[in-house]
C-alpha cells in the first residue's frame, strides 16, 4: 500500500469517525422550568427544595458522556427598581438524575462543579434546583428575579 | 506519526459545552390594611339649602368620611359611589338625593390634603415610603348637595353606600 493510499484511507476513516460523533448528538442544555419562590412575607426566608417539582428549576442535558457541570449562581434577586433580595444555595440545593427521570438520582451542592458521567444508552440527565430566599423584615414589595446559569462542558469519554 | 494525529481530530472534535439560563423569581407580598375612621355625613339640611363637605377643610357641621390606609407600596384607590341617597325607611320609590363625591389623600385624618382633591374614583396612586416599610395614608370623602335637590324633597334621612378597593401596586 503506498503511502498515497494509507493517507487517503486514513481521510476516510476520520470523516467517518466524525461523522459518527455527530451523530450521537450535540451536546445541548435545555431550560425546562425556572426556580420560582412565589409569594414571601417579609423576614422570612422560603427553601425551594430539589424534590419540589412545582417550583423547582429544571434543565436537561441531551447527550452522554463525561461532562463537568457548573452554575452561575445569583447572590441576590432583584427588582425592577434595583432592590436586592438574597438568595443562596447549599450542599443538597441541586439533584442530578441520570437518563430522562427515572435513573439514579445524585443530590449535590450547585456551587461546586460536578463531573458526571452519563452512560448509553438513556445519555442525558435532568438537573433540578433549589435554593433559599432571605427576604429581610423591611424588603419592600414587588416581584424580583435573578438569571441562573448551567454550563456543562464535555470532558471527554 | 500522521495516522496519530489524524486519529486524535474525531476526539478534539467532541470537545463542547453548552449552556443554558432560567430565572429565578419571588414576589413580595404587600402590607395593606384599610380601616373606616368615619361615615360621610352632610348633617341637618333645610329644605332648599345646599350642603357641602370639602375634603382637606374641617367641616363647620356635619362630618367628611375619613379612611385610614396602612401600606408599605404604592396603592391605588378606587370607589363606586352612588349618584344619589335613598330615604332611609322608604319603599323605595320615592326621589333619591342627588349627590356629588370628592376624595382628597392625607397624611391625618383631619386637616390639609396632600395633593388636590378628586373625583373618588379618580383619584392618583399613593405612593408609599418606597422602602418597604409602612406609611399612613388616610383618604378624606366630602361632597356636595345642590340647594335646589333639597327642595321639595321628602323629609327624612338619606342613605348610600360608598365601596371603596384599595390595592397594592407593584
Amino acid at each position: 500500500m503506498s503511502a498515497h493510499r494509507l493517507l487517503r484511507g486514513l481521510a476516510v476513516w476520520c470523516a467517518l469517525g466524525l461523522f459518527g460523533g455527530s451523530a450521537s448528538g450535540q451536546l445541548a442544555v435545555i431550560p425546562v422550568q425556572g426556580l420560582t419562590f412565589g409569594s414571601l412575607t417579609p423576614g422570612v426566608a422560603l427553601t425551594v427544595t430539589a424534590t419540589d417539582a412545582a417550583r423547582r428549576a429544571e434543565l436537561t442535558i441531551s447527550q452522554s458522556g463525561t461532562f463537568v457541570l457548573t452554575f452561575s449562581l445569583p447572590t441576590n434577586l432583584v427588582s425592577v427598581d434595583g432592590r436586592t433580595m438574597p438568595i443562596s444555595f447549599g450542599a443538597t440545593s441541586a439533584r442530578a438524575v441520570w437518563g430522562s427521570g427515572r435513573g439514579p438520582v445524585r443530590d449535590f451542592d450547585p456551587r461546586i462543579p460536578l463531573a458526571l458521567s452519563l452512560p448509553k444508552p438513556a445519555g442525558g440527565a435532568r438537573v433540578y434546583l433549589g435554593g433559599t430566599a432571605s427576604p429581610s423584615l423591611t424588603q419592600a414589595p414587588g416581584n424580583y428575579t435573578a438569571t441562573i446559569q448551567m454550563i456543562v462542558v464535555n470532558a471527554g469519554t | 506519526m500522521l495516522a496519530l494525529g489524524l486519529m486524535v481530530a474525531p476526539v478534539a472534535a467532541q470537545a463542547q459545552s453548552a449552556s443554558a439560563s432560567v430565572n429565578a423569581t419571588a414576589t413580595i407580598l404587600a402590607f395593606l390594611d384599610v380601616q373606616n375612621v368615619s361615615d360621610v355625613d352632610f348633617g341637618t339640611i333645610a329644605a332648599g339649602s345646599a350642603a357641602t363637605l370639602t375634603p382637606g377643610t374641617p367641616p363647620a357641621t356635619g362630618t367628611l368620611g375619613v379612611l385610614l390606609v396602612n401600606h408599605n407600596s404604592d396603592v391605588n384607590v378606587s370607589a363606586v359611589v352612588p349618584a344619589g341617597l335613598t330615604l332611609f325607611g322608604g319603599s323605595g320609590t320615592e326621589p333619591a338625593l342627588p349627590v356629588t363625591f370628592s376624595c382628597g389623600y392625607s397624611a391625618a385624618a383631619a386637616g390639609a390634603l396632600d395633593g388636590a382633591s378628586a373625583a373618588c374614583n379618580s383619584l392618583p396612586n399613593r405612593t408609599g415610603n418606597a422602602d418597604g416599610t409602612t406609611r399612613t395614608s388616610y383618604v378624606q370623602v366630602g361632597g356636595s348637595i345642590g340647594s335646589a335637590d333639597t327642595t321639595d324633597r321628602i323629609p327624612g334621612t338619606y342613605t348610600g353606600s360608598l365601596v371603596f378597593t384599595v390595592v397594592a401596586v407593584y
